[in-house]
């Protein structure tokens, strides 16, 4: 099955492309066939992503103890690495248009990330959905390319099996009067960890080829919406369904829309 | 006039002849190298400017073994395989900076050495060692005709750098791959694990031991760089780790994850060899991990930086990290000069 899916994903590359599975575009093919045909329908367009980061305004510094979140730890990251696949684009006629794709994203190698994504019919959109994890179908070992990136994100066999859909690492002290400066981990995966990301964005095809949009990861909102998150309370989640379940909630709205070119 | 001409014919021959063996001996055309990657193990990572040849292979490892590369030339007596010794996976057991083996390093492509100094490519880890480690006297290599032939053979080139000594031994350690360990066997299903390896096995894979963040399966490394906790405040430069490159305070004790990949055999353990056993590392990660700002986020397992494991865990983890020796690669005569 995995080999089948059209993956193009130019390892260490700050570009990463992927494309409309066989199954999608079979699907398009029959229902457009159903239909009479628009002209939008006969070419295709490309839909680019770049992910920035930020803690409430500040753009997001590794290693620097900092950031205060809601709960009032202070707190620094030193790693953020995350998926983002199953992105959908919704047009008010067509509902939603999948792209099944997958793309790995570590914020402290690249600090603006962009993905692109190819085969979209030429419509207009004015919602963007996407998972932070991976598909229960793609959430096993042997699905994605056997990379070293992609092995250092394995959710061990031992603990469900898959992929870590967020590896957020850091040092914290509890408020700004403690002296005792620990570590924390929030790791976020198998299936009961999913992120769903909704954003409304208008994205027209219509006029052009391609539409970038520029989104924003501000970190604070991990620990903030709809739970305020104190990392003395449980520092370390990898296991830990309950607050695996608490940060995935909190994850919905991780991301805003900063721009559309 | 007849007669010179004739003499002139036959040494002009001759002069061709002489030319044409010349040429046999010198023609450069390498023969592909196929690596045999160990099923589960990701597509070796190649260098396009040093595609991997038989030649290329064979030349390196003469060089490994070769005193002619020594600092201080031959009589100095040091090969790489001075401390890179085949049956101790290509490290050794002398006190001091512990040597790190030589096994999978072809899937390197971030940091090297011990304190991360140097980043890039095996090449790039290759040219350092070359050039500054050892300060090979290329002169030497040029002067030996088996070398000049060898050389001519791999890259094609008469001249010799640094940079083909480098490149060939990359090569050669390119084909460094241990991947058929009694884990490995385990893991392709051939054989089973005693009930205290697994037991030492689930320990390593979840979050009781949480060694998988770092020493990550297949190859038991993820070449990144971690504070484990070995001191709280370092005073020796030698232990400052990557701070000691960056002079960044976040990078303080910050050290290269090395393999556990025949890991029973590459003790003394840690970059200064401070452990003498795997019990003592065990230990160390049970109850000797010292907190400090820059340790890293993982060892806070569970918000105690102690695992706190009990004597038959212990036990287990160690018949666990045993599994990782693979007897095929500490013994292969192809690693042989
Ligand atoms: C005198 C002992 C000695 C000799 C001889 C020696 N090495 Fe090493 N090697 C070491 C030590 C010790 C380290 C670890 C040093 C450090 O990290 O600071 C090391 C590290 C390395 C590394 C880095 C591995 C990694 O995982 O980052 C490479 C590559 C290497 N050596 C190649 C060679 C080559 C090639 C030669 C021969 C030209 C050689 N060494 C000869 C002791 C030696
Ligand atoms: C946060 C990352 C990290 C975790 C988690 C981790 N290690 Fe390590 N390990 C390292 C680093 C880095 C070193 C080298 C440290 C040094 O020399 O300063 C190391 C060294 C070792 C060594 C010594 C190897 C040698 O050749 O010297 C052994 C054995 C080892 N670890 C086993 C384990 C076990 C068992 C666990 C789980 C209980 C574990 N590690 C968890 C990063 C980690």
């Amino acid at each position: 099955m995995a080999k089948k899916r059209i993956f193009n994903v130019e390892k260490g590359n700050v570009m990463q492309v992927g494309k409309i599975s066989f199954a999608i575009i079979v699907m398009l093919l029959v229902f457009s066939s159903c239909r009479k045909k628009t002209e939008a329908e006969g070419s295709k367009g490309a839909l680019a992503i770049n992910v920035t980061y930020s803690v409430d305004g500040q753009s997001l510094e590794f290693d620097r103890m900092q950031y205060v979140n809601s709960a009032g730890n202070v707190y620094s990251v030193t790693r953020l690495q995350y998926y983002i696949s199953h992105v959908a684009l919704f047009n008010k006629k067509k509902g939603w248009i999948l792209i099944d794709t997958f793309f790995l994203f570590d914020a402290r190698r690249y600090p603006t990330q962009k993905i692109i994504m190819g085969n979209l019919p030429l419509l207009t959109y004015d919602s963007l959905r996407f998972y932070i994890g991976l598909p229960p179908s793609l959430n096993h070992h042997d699905s994605l390319p056997n990379t070293l990136e992609n092995q250092e994100m394995i959710w061990p066999e031992m603990m469900g099996g898959g992929f870590h859909f967020l590896k957020l690492e850091g040092k914290f002290k509890e408020a700004d009067t403690s002296s005792t400066i620990s570590g924390y981990a929030m790791h976020l995966g198998t299936n009961v960890a999913l992120v769903t990301v909704k954003l409304p964005v208008n994205i027209d095809l219509t006029g052009r080829l391609v539409a970038e949009v520029n989104m924003d990861m501000n970190v604070n909102e991990w620990f903030r919406n709809p739970y305020v998150y104190n990392l003395a309370e449980k520092p370390y989640i990898m296991g830990d369904t309950l607050r695996m379940q608490k940060i995935a909630s909190n994850g919905q709205d991780v991301f805003t829309i900063v721009g559309v070119n | 006039m007849g007669r010179m001409f004739l003499l002139s014919l036959v040494l002009i021959n001759l002069l061709l002849i002489s030319c044409k063996k010349d040429k046999q001996v010198y023609t450069y055309s390498p023969t592909p190298y196929q690596l045999e990657i160990p099923e589960g193990f990701p597509q070796m990572p190649t260098n396009p400017n040093n595609p991997l040849t038989k030649e290329g292979v064979e030349l390196g490892k003469r060089l490994y073994y070769d005193v002619i590369l020594s600092e201080g030339g031959p009589q100095a007596g040091n090969s790489c395989a001075t401390c890179h010794v085949q049956s101790r996976s290509f490290a050794d057991n002398s006190p001091g900076v512990s040597v790190l083996p030589h096994v999978n390093l072809g899937w390197g492509t971030k940091h090297w050495l011990w304190n991360g100094s140097k980043q890039g490519t095996l090449e790039d880890i290759m040219m350092f060692e070359v050039e500054d480690f050892f300060q090979v006297d290329v002169s030497r290599l040029m002067q030996d005709t088996t070398y000049q032939r060898m050389f001519y053979k791999a890259f094609g080139k008469k001249e010799i750098t640094s940079k083909e000594v480098a490149y060939a031994l990359a090569q050669f350690v390119r084909t460094l791959i241990s991947g058929n360990s009694k884990y490995d066997k385990y893991k392709r299903g051939e054989i089973d694990l005693t009930p205290s390896e697994k037991r030492g096995m689930a320990i390593f894979f979840s979050e009781r031991g949480d060694c998988f963040h770092c020493h990550v399966p297949p190859l038991f490394t993820d070449f990144d760089m971690h504070n484990i906790g070995l001191d709280s405040m370092p005073a020796d430069p030698e232990d400052w780790g990557l701070f000691a490159v960056t002079g960044d305070s976040a990078d303080l004790g910050k050290f290269r994850t090395p393999t556990l990949r025949n890991v029973a055999l590459t003790g003394p353990y840690m970059h200064d060899g401070r452990f003498q056993t795997l019990d003592e590392v065990i230990d160390f990660y049970s109850e000797g991990v010292k907190n400090s700002p820059t340790l890293d986020p993982i060892m806070n397992h569970n918000g105690g930086i102690h695992l706190n494991l009990t004597p038959q865990e212990k036990e287990d983890l160690k018949a666990f990290l045993l599994t990782l020796t693979d007897e095929e690669f500490l013994n292969n005569p192809a690693y042989r000069p």
